[in-house]
């Protein structure tokens, strides 16, 4: 009798720990634009001047990012004095991980994105993941803000490929930028009787000529890896192949290899690229890289262009300059390429909607923008407003054929192996830079087997 | 009367353990189940996204649908970073307990206390110490070996970070299986000692006769759960190489890169917590074949 009520406790206490664990994961599937369609009918909260509204906002560490939104902000509690609002930054690399983090305990007003919605699966990207933005889309996390009049203030083609999902809009790019190329120390390069680089020829003879006198050519920011992974590796694959989307379909189709004869040119070129980076380069972290720059221990560092106003910052006096990884021929200049950064999106689960939604609507105006973008360093995303940033001015003739770099272009198989990594061309792997693998012929088969295994591996499970 | 007596008594009992069996199912069981429940799932862990019972394609993913060579790789990465750790460390902090605990040691407590101090320190602040302290460009280990003409990557290197992810945890973790022998050392009747050396024993026979045997109850313990805690590591892993590449990514580590989309990058998926809950799985099922063999081992030596 004893035991059997015992055993009767213990299964009661099983069953109700069992039901506490899975409703405590919410299956409701929240309809996109129940919460967000429209400002009065999410809260039905009204905008007023009296209350006291707290807008929580993450982002992350980036010198100019955050002084852009810290004045922007400022404005804005400026013009309504009951809002106070709240950044919350971590490192890029970690920034992902808030992201979800933030959104799942619905602690966050306003999220800021570091790239636009892209790297879709196309009809021959066979069982990919979809990416994270069109998962949080398609889970009603952000306002569908289509039908606020402030869009009509934006470029049309930004609101059309980097904000839009299935013909509604939900979020906001503050510009384009270029992660192509390196920064270069204007008083090395003067000393030397250096011009910017037009082909690889040229660059290859700068690094040689600085490496025979003592200096090194190059640093990044290797401890991040993606500076080398992902932006290193999006500009040499776009700068020696001409149809990047072809190729990444080729890759698919099996027409094209990363063993054949233009994808070994980017992998010589990229273990030439190797030899010219400072020694011990994969211990330099993303933030201590432009100090490098600016210090002199190194000529030129591999970065996208909104990391201008870091090294600005660190030495006023320092004069640098940018250009684009060099192909075979002469692009006289060579043109950028890169991605839309920074898009803001308001979640639905908020409580201040409708302060968030009056907080785009002072963003879109182009006499709080202008200043703003200024300060990020990006091209403007908005018709009309021509940046005033002397850097972006003197990259200006490198913008008149912007287009999107590899790293949004590719899409990988699901569970693809360590070697091919996110884009391939994974030159990380190698002895030189700490890596397991000796020679990048190596390092190309090593790719390739893993990009075959794992597009077999996507047929066989759709079939 | 006495009946009456004996059976308050016994519900006395049950209601004193209620209590901790409640805890233990809540924050014991209850996830364990669930954890299984959702290795059969889809769900992300993101708010608002439909999730549905997905059968067994987690599991035909992990088998079938992810690199082989890496698998292989992470299966490896976790016998030597559990295998070095439950070794290295257990016969480190035997020796160090030995040494503490001879009383010609003066200021023995003090150096206790230092040996104990990562403990205490934590995962963070042993790991960001470890950082500092092998920062190749500026740090103190850099600066040394430079003066020899050597470089190193140190976490950064593929082929030299597990060692110091090695280093780091054994470095944060001996000091508990320390005292654990200590208090084991202490509890052996000097009087055994005193015999030994009347019967001209050496300094090795007395450790080897006397010790070892005496304290093999308590190395089990040590030794147990440093595999357990070791199996289970993935803070010291994050913390230092956050995991960034393969080379030093064990089961647990993998956990927690597809649950929470650890360094995954902005293009990537978001987090994928009904797969890592098959990873959590398989993890589960290494602990359980390591116990069971380690168990099994120390029954056969017991009955030796």
């Amino acid at each position: 009798m004893k035991k059997n009520l015992l055993t009767k406790l213990l299964v009661v206490l099983v069953v109700m720990t069992l039901v506490f664990s899975v409703t405590a994961c919410d299956k409701k599937v929240d309809d996109p634009n129940a919460d967000g369609s429209s400002t009065t009918d999410n809260t039905g909260e009204t905008v007023g001047t009296d209350e006291e509204v707290t807008l929580k906002m993450i982002t992350w560490v980036q010198e100019t990012n955050e002084l852009a939104l810290a004045a922007l902000n400022e404005a804005f509690m400026a013009k309504y004095p009951n809002v106070t609002i709240v950044v919350d930054t971590v490192g890029a690399n970690d920034y992902p991980t808030l992201l979800n983090t933030r959104l799942a305990a619905e602690d966050v007003d306003i999220v800021t994105n570091l790239s636009a919605f892209d790297a879709l699966p196309q009809d021959f990207t066979i069982g990919s993941s979809e990416p994270a933005w069109e998962t949080f889309v398609k889970s009603g996390a952000y306002v569908d803000i289509t039908d606020e009049a402030f869009i009509a203030n934006w470029d049309q083609g930004m609101i059309q490929n980097a904000v839009s999902y299935e013909g509604r809009v939900y979020g906001l790019d503050m510009g384009a930028v270029g992660f192509n190329g390196l920064f270069y120390n204007k008083a090395i390069f003067d000393e030397y009787d250096f011009e910017e680089p037009g082909t690889w020829d040229e660059f290859v003879a700068i690094c040689e000529t600085l490496q025979e006198n003592g200096i090194a050519p190059v640093t990044l920011g290797g401890q991040d890896v993606w500076p080398l992974t992902a932006i290193g590796v999006s500009g040499f694959v776009g700068a020696n192949v001409e149809d990047m989307t072809a190729y990444a379909q080729g890759l698919w189709e099996g027409t094209r290899t990363f063993t054949d004869e233009e994808s070994m040119k980017i992998w010589t070129r990229l273990e030439q690229f190797v030899s010219y980076l400072e020694p011990n380069v994969m211990s330099v972290s993303y933030g201590d890289a432009p100090g490098r720059l600016v210090s002199g221990k190194a000529a030129m560092m591999y970065d996208g262009t909104w990391n201008a106003g870091t090294i600005a910052a660190l030495d006023p006096e320092f004069e640098f300059g940018y250009f684009c990884v060099p192909g075979d021929v002469d692009g006289n200049p060579n043109q950028l390429q890169g991605k839309y950064d920074m898009q803001f999106n308001l979640v639905a689960s908020s409580e201040h909607v409708d302060w968030g939604l009056k907080y785009f609507e002072f963003l879109s105006q182009p006499e709080n923008y202008g200043p703003f973008v200024d300060v990020l360093g990006f091209f403007p995303t908005m018709p009309g407003i021509e940046s005033s940033n002397e850097f972006v001015q003197s990259i200006a003739d490198k913008n008149t054929g912007f287009s999107p770099a590899w790293e949004k272009v590719i899409v990988p198989p699901k569970g693809i192996g360590q070697y091919f990594g996110g884009l391939g061309f994974v030159v990380s792997h190698l002895e030189e830079l700490g890596g397991t693998v000796a020679t990048i012929e190596e390092l190309a088969q090593l790719t390739q087997e893993d990009w075959d295994a794992a597009v077999q591996a996507a047929k066989d499970a759709a079939n | 009367m006495y009946r009456k007596s004996l059976s308050f008594r016994k519900y006395a009992l049950l209601l004193g353990i209620l209590p901790a069996i409640f805890f233990q199912v809540v924050f014991g069981l209850g996830p364990s189940l669930a954890t299984a429940f959702f290795s059969l799932t889809d769900i992300t862990g993101v708010k608002g996204v439909e999730w549905s019972f997905i059968g067994l394609d987690n599991y035909r993913e992990f088998f079938f649908q992810q690199s082989t060579r890496d698998l292989i790789q992470v299966f490896k990465n976790t016998f030597v970073f559990t295998g070095s750790v439950t070794i290295i460390q257990n016969v480190i902090a035997l020796f160090i307990a030995l040494l503490l605990n001879n009383k010609l040691i003066k200021g023995r407590n003090f150096f206790r206390g230092v040996v104990f101090m990562p403990v205490v320190l934590g995962v963070l602040v042993t790991s960001l110490v470890m950082l500092n302290v092998f920062n190749p460009m500026e740090g103190p280990v850099a600066q040394l070996i430079g003066l020899f003409g050597k470089t190193s990557g140190f976490f950064s290197a593929s082929k030299t970070a597990m060692g110091y992810v090695i280093f780091t945890q054994i470095w944060m973790a001996m000091g508990y299986s320390m005292v654990i022998n200590l208090a084991g050392l202490q509890s052996i009747p000097l009087e055994l000692y005193e015999a030994g050396e009347i019967d001209g024993t050496t300094r090795f026979q007395r450790f080897r006769y006397i010790t070892l045997p005496l304290l093999w109850p308590t190395l089990n313990v040590n030794i147990f759960l440093a595999l357990i805690g070791s199996l289970q590591a993935y803070q010291v892993i994050l913390l230092t190489t956050g995991g960034r590449n393969l080379a030093t990514q064990t089961l647990s580590a993998r956990v927690i890169y597809f649950a929470f989309n650890i360094n995954a990058g902005s293009g990537a998926a978001a987090m994928r917590q009904g797969y890592g809950a098959t990873w959590a799985m398989v993890l589960f099922v290494f602990i359980f074949i390591a116990t069971l063999i380690y168990q099994k081992a120390v029954k056969q030596k017991e009955e030796e």
